[in-house]
């Protein structure tokens, strides 16, 4: 694919950036690989998963957790 | 800033969202909460996964009576760019039957790992299966809950 630079600025297609989900504008992390240029969206901060972890875990036997993880009746 | 990309196994998934019921094992709950509430809040780290692992995750949580909107909020970061997830391959599930028929070690630990061959820096697992050189090929492999280590379908142990 081609994209045109005009005065340092990259012109993206909407649709690589709706499936890269880069931010319209605002900050992306950046990486170089010798002459390539590699751009991926900002890591957020806030993440649900977080507030799951801080809460009141669910309480199970061992058991229960080892025979959930099984995969023998996958 | 550059950011590194890391594995983290399933059991470390499963025993950070539950606390297992004897004190003796609650030790393992609070290491992994620990280690994956900082992994997370890192900026400079981005989890990689598997599309067969991302289900595996979610699976066990389900079993073990996580509730959906727990699911759903992991879900939902999955989806955001904290999280690379890559699609599950017909030649990534190739190796990984040859690979299992050899070492003995079931498919499933193959198909979290090989999708994600020559991307992620670290794997991070409990799992005495990792340290086969089938594994550590792909990437270092770290044990964040030492001393205590497990195998698919069998209790802990410090052993």
């Amino acid at each position: 694919m081609r994209v045109k630079i005009v005065d340092r600025k990259v012109y993206i297609p909407k649709r690589i950036m709706e499936e890269t989900r880069l931010p319209e504008r605002g900050e992306c992390e950046i990486l170089v690989e010798g002459d390539e240029l590699r751009i991926r969206a900002p890591v957020p901060e806030d993440l649900a998963f977080l507030r799951v972890l801080r809460g009141r875990p669910v309480r199970r036997p061992v058991s229960e957790m080892v025979k959930a993880e099984r995969v023998d009746d996958l | 800033m550059t950011s590194r990309l890391v594995l983290v196994d399933t059991q470390i998934w499963l025993f950070s969202g539950v606390e297992p019921a004897e004190e003796e094992f609650r030790e393992i709950h609070r290491a992994a909460k620990g280690f994956l509430e900082s992994l997370l809040e890192d900026g400079s780290v981005r989890i990689g996964m598997s599309a067969y692992q991302e289900a595996e995750v979610l699976e066990v949580l389900r079993r073990s009576g996580v509730p959906e909107d727990h699911r759903e909020a992991l879900l939902e970061d999955m989806e955001s760019p904290k999280f690379l997830v890559v699609d599950l391959t017909a030649e990534a599930v190739r190796r990984a039957s040859l690979d299992s028929s050899e070492s003995g070690i079931h498919v499933y630990d193959y198909l979290v790992t090989y999708p994600l061959r020559g991307l992620v820096d670290r794997i991070y697992s409990a799992d005495r299966h990792f340290l086969h050189r089938h594994f550590t090929s792909v990437a270092p492999v770290e044990n964040p809950l030492s001393p205590w280590s497990m195998v698919e379908g069998q209790r802990p142990s410090t052993a």
